[in-house]
């Protein structure tokens, strides 16, 4: 199967910045794909250089098998969900669904009806009169994804599109929009900093660092096996261990990570001292000082939790443990 | 104790805030009427017989009431002509700065192209250039061109305006490009973004810059007197003259001619009050 996306050694640089610096990445055709990363790691940048309105300073971009280095953003066959929806607020929801058929001058009746369907499948079926003004955030969003489909793209760039949305209504349009997906079958290219929202919602992810993929891989293999300090770290919050530290719970002298959750108060083992206690609801997050390391680990909600100052040991399963081959 | 000493003190200060209220209130009122008063006395004036006019004393309504001096400029000179001027050289000098200008706008604001940088520099720089230097090259130009005593000889010079293309650059430029990006993904040409985009999503500032522009052009003086020296195609502004000119010092009749001279602009003040105020506002930060 042609991949919907491939990046071959792609850079892009603004002046002495390398927003991008040479990366190769694959993206499956029909993938829920995320680009996982903090603020100016590039993702951002990948994904504009996906729809064209950057150009890459080196590489190549190929979709679905074609060097699109020339190609214009409307003739790539992707569209966008804005982060900010970009809806027209001059014009009504439908006229804003039925823009792209507008502009590529496809009859009047035909593509309001386009629009009213797109409207339908994205659950407001008589919203089409109101403007985009007159809608709440979960409301415009699907607005946005309506438009963004109106021309059956074959790939659906979506710029942190739940960015704006409070918790609750974001975790149903996760749900959504996967399904959604599903639905379409079209490839999903999400770009998000949120990691908890890329490991639900993405088959694959890259995570990005400094302009390049720190790791790329499916959310299970970027939770469990992290391969850098940083993706540890990032995704997850994972407890990253000095080679020393390591050794002293039992591993070989490596960098290694240790996800917080699997970490459990004992009677005896290594001992640290409490040096924080949050409560999360389904129980509280302890941690340690460990040397010059500091551990976190979870208790259960129901079990005894220490008081801060005291001394606690703690105990993993060793398969627990990840070994990390660079920092 | 402390309680109503302190009940006092905020009483006092009320009292306080309130006199210095009504002193302001007062002032303003009154320089409201001492604003307002010619106006008012121009418009009686207008009402009066003339003989009624110079009697001796101030007489604040007329003796007797008459329209006599309306029906007569409207009727006995070429008024109606000279309306018509007026509106066909405001309303082409609107419609072609605000198009022109709306689009000079949008390229320096939207589009990258050669020379961009210095045509930005050449619009700030023109502000130095008052228009009245001009005036003689305006005259010779149109002279040359054949233009005198012309709508078009009226029109072209007043199409000279920067501040329009600044004020629409700064409009264009606050508009977020995810909306540019969003439209350019479906396809569209740069025509569709100007006029099914960037000029309706200004349309406020479109319509302010409009009356704007169409007051300025009306109230215009100087260059139609210039311009134009045939009394069928003198504007409203210049035609007056001529009413003063052919019947002496009448002044019932040349303030009705005044007055009827500037209804129009103040039933589009009162119309659109707001948007004018708005536009003056826009225009009189970019001057500073």
């Amino acid at each position: 199967m042609t991949a919907a996306v491939q990046f071959q050694s792609v850079t892009r640089h603004f002046g002495p910045i390398r927003a991008v610096d040479g990366v190769d990445l694959t993206i499956a055709e029909g993938a829920f794909f995320a680009m996982l990363g903090p603020s100016g790691s590039g993702k951002t940048t990948c994904l504009r250089l996906i729809s064209g309105f950057e150009k890459p300073t080196g590489g190549t971009i190929l979709i679905h098998g074609q060097d699109v280095s020339d190609v214009p953003p409307n003739r790539r066959n992707v569209n966008t969900v804005f982060q900010d929806y970009a809806l027209f607020p001059h014009m009504s929801v439908r006229d804003n669904v039925a823009y792209g058929l507008m502009v590529k001058g496809v009859d009047k009746r035909a593509r309001l009806d386009k629009a009213e369907e797109l409207l339908s499948l994205v659950k407001l079926p008589s919203y089409g009169d109101r403007k985009p003004g007159q809608l709440s955030g979960g409301q415009r969003q699907r607005v946005a994804l309506a438009r963004a489909l109106i021309n059956e793209p074959r790939v659906l760039l979506l710029d942190e599109p739940l960015g704006a949305l409070d918790l609750k209504l974001r975790e149903a349009m996760q749900d959504e929009l996967k399904a959604l997906q599903k639905r379409l079958g079209i490839t999903f290219v999400f770009v998000t900093h949120d990691q908890h929202e890329a490991l639900s919602m993405a088959d694959s992810l890259a995570v990005f660092n400094d302009g390049k993929i720190a790791q790329i891989g499916t959310p299970e293999d970027i939770y469990a096996r992290p391969q850098t300090r940083f993706v540890a770290d990032f995704v997850g919050s994972s407890n990253v261990l000095p080679p020393a530290l390591t050794k002293a719970l039992g591993g070989p002298a490596e960098w290694a990570s240790l996800r917080p959750e699997v970490v459990r108060l004992a009677p005896s083992g290594p001992k640290g001292t409490v040096t924080a206690v949050r409560y999360l609801g389904s129980g509280s997050r302890v941690v340690l000082r460990m040397g010059d390391t500091e551990i976190a680990a979870f208790v259960p909600a129901g079990e005894a939790v220490p008081e801060q100052g005291t001394e606690a040991a703690i105990s993993f399963a060793p398969s627990a443990l990840h070994l990390m081959g660079q920092v | 104790m402390t309680d109503m000493t302190m009940t006092n003190t905020r009483a006092t200060r009320l009292r306080r805030l309130n006199l210095a209220g009504g002193i302001i209130t007062g002032l303003t009122v009154l320089g409201a009427i001492i604003w307002a008063f010619p106006l008012y006395w121009a418009v009686i004036t207008s009402l009066k017989v003339e003989q009624d006019v110079l009697t001796p004393g101030i007489q604040l309504l007329p003796e007797r009431w008459t329209l006599d001096n309306y029906i007569h400029v409207l009727t006995k000179t070429q008024a109606g002509i000279w309306y018509l001027n007026s509106l066909v050289t405001s309303l082409a000098v609107t419609v072609i700065v605000v198009l022109t200008s709306a689009a000079a706008g949008y390229a320096i604001s939207q589009l990258r192209f050669p020379g961009r940088r210095l045509l930005w520099w050449l619009l700030l720089a023109s502000f130095m250039v008052p228009i009245p230097a001009l005036i003689v090259n305006h005259f010779v130009l149109m002279a040359d061109f054949g233009l005198l005593n012309s709508w078009s000889g009226v029109v072209l010079p007043q199409l000279i305006a920067p501040v329009t293309v600044i004020i629409y650059k700064q409009f264009f430029d606050s508009v977020p490009k995810d909306f540019r990006e969003a439209a350019l993904m479906d396809g569209a040409t740069q025509f569709q973004l100007f006029f099914r985009l960037y000029l309706p999503m200004n349309w406020g500032i479109t319509t302010a810059l409009a009356i704007i522009t169409f007051i300025g052009a009306w109230n215009q003086f100087l260059w139609p007197f210039l311009a134009v020296t045939s009394e069928s195609k003198m504007n409203i502004t210049v035609g007056i003259t001529q009413v003063y000119d052919a019947f002496g010092v009448r002044y019932a009749r040349d303030l009705a001619t005044a007055i009827l001279a500037g209804l129009p602009l103040a039933i589009l003040y009162l119309v659109f009050q707001r948007r004018v105020t708005q536009a003056i506002m826009l225009t009189a930060g970019i001057k500073g």
